[in-house]
């Protein structure tokens, strides 16, 4: 009797457990799962416009045929490879200075540089297309102090556009960062700074051997986030250059909107780029979390 | 002290991002699409020194004419904008949150009309198109309908500054009937007198010089078949040597041309030349400083092919009606009683617009005589609308956009050194390929 009751009661306690999560289950399959199966099929079929064809894994064999596709690809790992690193360095030293105790106007640094982080991608962008041009204030101001005797084509020449779009990604979003390491230096015990003060550590001592250790999980964090958003790179390339010149700034991101938006319209095969993108990243997210367990 | 400190901090970043919400993001309005209402259209349109007033004005026209209760709805929206959204709504099978009319790049009629059948106007049976200059026409059919309203021309010539080629010793005569390397020669002699900028766009992006030169000659990025035709297409061969010499002189102010910047280059003038159409001198009468500095003549010629004429073509656009919208006839009646019926406003936009339509019988008003004193008296409107007339017409095809990037992914290259003529335009060819899939 008793052992029946208990039952009863356990079948009634996971009813009401299910009428809790059966909304967000049934949002989530909606616009989550829905979706994502959908790509799936929609990636194997080739389409324009409204016409469509079942092409099977065609629209994969497509891809790694795809020179184009492998080109903006290269270009995201070239921005990767060189952004997040100076982006992570940048905003662990800027953290660190912050919180240094007797910081005069702290409050203004810290908005000043966090305020990137809140202007919207595409007026920054273009802002920065009007600073860069040829006669704009960036070369007018190198010339004027005499870095450089003629203007650079920032915008034009395969490798200077590749340097003021990390320019641009560093100024966007260095600050952004920046407010994680913030609030993880100050989680970090005032003991262990004072330990290596006594123990006659010099600044760089301990910065690299007592916070940068203790801050660990937050910088594997925002890696990788960056490195996801640096894959997913769009708004600011082609706001700021198209892509161009000769595809040296085109992302895979803007090659998926190229075949959906630009040519004609093929979301079969922009599905197809994008789960070869959703593969990258989650590899990628893999190694990095493998990476930073290892010790 | 620290946690207030964070606090004041976190208060300042929240009201700014509240702030960028505000400005930042555009904000979905009922009013931007097509209503139930049935005497109310919605039109999308880009550009608001042009296509934006010239669709109010139909409007105004439009409700004296007999129609007071109808309420035109111009909506303006970047011409990216305009395709995305209706690409979305489109695939989605979504009929709401588009417009009763959209205006139509004439790059982009083919593609969308053969590829989205059934979700545009056929519009023959209630206009008369052979009232329309036959190009148009023609780009805006399929099979034997017609799915778009020609509107502006793009009726093409070379603008330039009679004091910046005076001081490097050209008159006006010297002008007249030159061909692409004669341009490229006086470019030089300009830049060398005047230490000014020839002209402004990116030449990696000048697939427009391109596409002015091919359609001169009846000639496009497809051949009679509809297959990519770059490596053996004598213009895009001409035309990309052309386009090197200016790079390689660094005759071009390497900016957008159709940007703010590029813009900006003619107007405050630091540019001596602009090859592009007529819709252009808008923008050039807008730097009220240079009035009689500028006159105008044809496009250079081609000289490497035997079709080559001094007429060609850029950009212009054409109204189309979505098959869907909900008063889709009031549509039509506004497209057919003013764009294809009302002489008087097409004289008023020309005026007041610098809008050269393309619908015949408004081109022997009065308005096209006139002596433009900003041009030094010349007859702007008349010279254009005739060489109208005897531009080749092309077939723009599917896939023109996928076309021009191919094109630009191999053109620095070229420029540098790193690909001959033939490999890059073989590289172009393969690009295209990759890009449409075949």
């Amino acid at each position: 009797m008793k052992a029946h009751l208990k039952v009863k009661r356990k079948r009634s306690q996971k009813q009401e457990v299910w009428k809790f999560i059966v909304f967000a289950v049934v949002l989530s399959s909606i616009f989550l799962l829905y979706p994502i199966f959908y790509s799936m099929y929609l990636s194997l079929h080739s389409m324009q416009g409204l016409q469509s064809v079942f092409v099977g894994f065609g629209n994969y064999l497509r891809m790694f045929q795809d020179d184009i596709f492998v080109k903006a690809l290269m270009n995201n790992f070239t921005f990767l490879i060189f952004q997040v690193p100076i982006m992570v360095i940048l905003g662990l030293l800027m953290a660190f200075l912050l919180n240094t105790p007797n910081l005069k106007g702290r409050t203004f640094f810290k908005l000043a540089l966090f305020l990137p982080c809140v202007t919207s991608l595409v007026s920054y962008a273009v802002l920065f297309k009007m600073m860069f041009q040829i006669g704009g204030i960036i070369n007018n101001a190198l010339l004027n102090i005499g870095t450089i005797q003629s203007p650079i084509d920032w915008l034009n020449s395969p490798f200077w556009v590749k340097v003021t779009v990390i320019i641009a990604l560093c100024w966007r979003w260095t600050g952004y960062n920046m407010i994680f390491y913030l609030a993880g230096l100050q989680n970090i015990s005032d003991d262990t700074l004072e330990a290596a003060d006594i123990d006659g550590a010099n600044g760089f001592q301990k910065f690299f051997q007592v916070v940068i250790p203790q801050l660990k999980p937050v910088i594997v964090f925002t890696t990788i986030t960056s490195t996801i958003g640096t894959i997913q790179l769009f708004d600011e390339v082609v706001n700021l250059t198209g892509g161009g010149p000769s595809n040296e700034t085109l992302t895979a991101a803007q090659l998926i909107y190229n075949h959906s938006f630009i040519y004609t319209s093929n979301f079969g095969y922009s599905a197809t780029l994008s789960w070869a993108l959703v593969v990258i990243i989650a590899v990628l997210s893999i190694v990095q979390l493998k990476i930073s367990n290892r010790d | 002290m620290m946690k207030k400190k964070l606090g004041v901090f976190f208060l300042g970043v929240f009201s700014a991002s509240l702030l960028a919400a505000c400005t930042g993001g555009p904000e979905a309005n009922p009013e931007d699409f097509a209503s139930g209402d049935e005497n109310t259209i919605t039109i999308w349109a880009w550009d608001t020194n042009f296509n934006i007033p010239i669709a109010e004005k139909a409007a105004e026209y439009y409700k004296q004419a007999g129609h007071e209760d109808a309420t035109v709805n111009v909506v303006e929206m970047s011409n990216e904008d305009t395709k995305q959204k209706l690409v979305s709504g489109f695939t989605s099978g979504v009929s709401e949150g588009l417009p009763d009319i959209m205006l139509m790049d004439d790059y982009d009629v083919q593609n969308y009309i053969t590829n989205y059948d059934g979700k545009f106007a056929e519009l023959s049976n209630d206009i008369d198109f052979s009232q329309f200059a036959e190009y148009k026409v023609e780009n805006a059919s399929k099979d034997d309908g017609v799915y778009a309203v020609p509107f502006d021309s793009g009726s093409a010539g070379l603008y330039y500054r009679t004091d910046y080629l005076e001081e490097a010793g050209y008159t006006p005569e010297d002008m007249q009937d030159l061909t692409w390397s004669e341009f490229v020669e006086i470019g030089k002699d300009v830049k060398e007198a005047t230490g000014q900028w020839f002209v402004a766009f990116i030449p990696n992006r000048g697939t427009h010089y391109i596409q002015m030169a091919m359609q001169s000659a009846g000639l496009w990025y497809f051949d009679e078949s509809g297959e990519i035709y770059l490596k053996d297409n004598p213009a895009v061969r001409e035309m990309a040597e052309i386009l090197k010499a200016i790079e390689e002189n660094q005759l071009a102010k390497p900016v957008d041309y159709f940007a703010p910047e590029g813009i900006g280059a003619v107007t405050s003038g630091e540019v001596a030349a602009v090859n592009s159409a007529i819709w252009f001198s808008a923008t050039i009468r807008s730097a009220e400083d240079q009035a009689g500095k500028w006159a105008y003549t044809n496009v250079p010629k081609l000289e490497t092919v035997d079709t080559a004429t001094p007429y060609s073509n850029l950009g212009g656009a054409s109204w189309v009606v979505l098959e869907e919208s909900p008063n889709k006839e009031m549509a039509v009646d506004f497209l057919k009683t003013e764009f294809a019926g009302n002489d008087e406003f097409y004289q008023d936009i020309l005026v007041e617009n610098g809008a050269v339509g393309t619908y015949l019988p408004s081109q022997t008003g009065e308005a096209y005589q006139f002596e433009d004193p900003f041009f030094n008296d010349a007859p702007i409107y008349k010279d254009f609308s005739e060489w109208m007339a005897e531009i080749p017409g092309v077939d723009y095809g599917n896939n023109t956009q996928a076309a021009v990037d191919a094109l630009r992914s191999v053109l620095q290259d070229y420029f540098d050194g790193n690909l001959t003529l033939d490999e890059m335009l073989e590289k172009a060819e393969e690009n295209y390929t990759m890009q449409v899939g075949e």
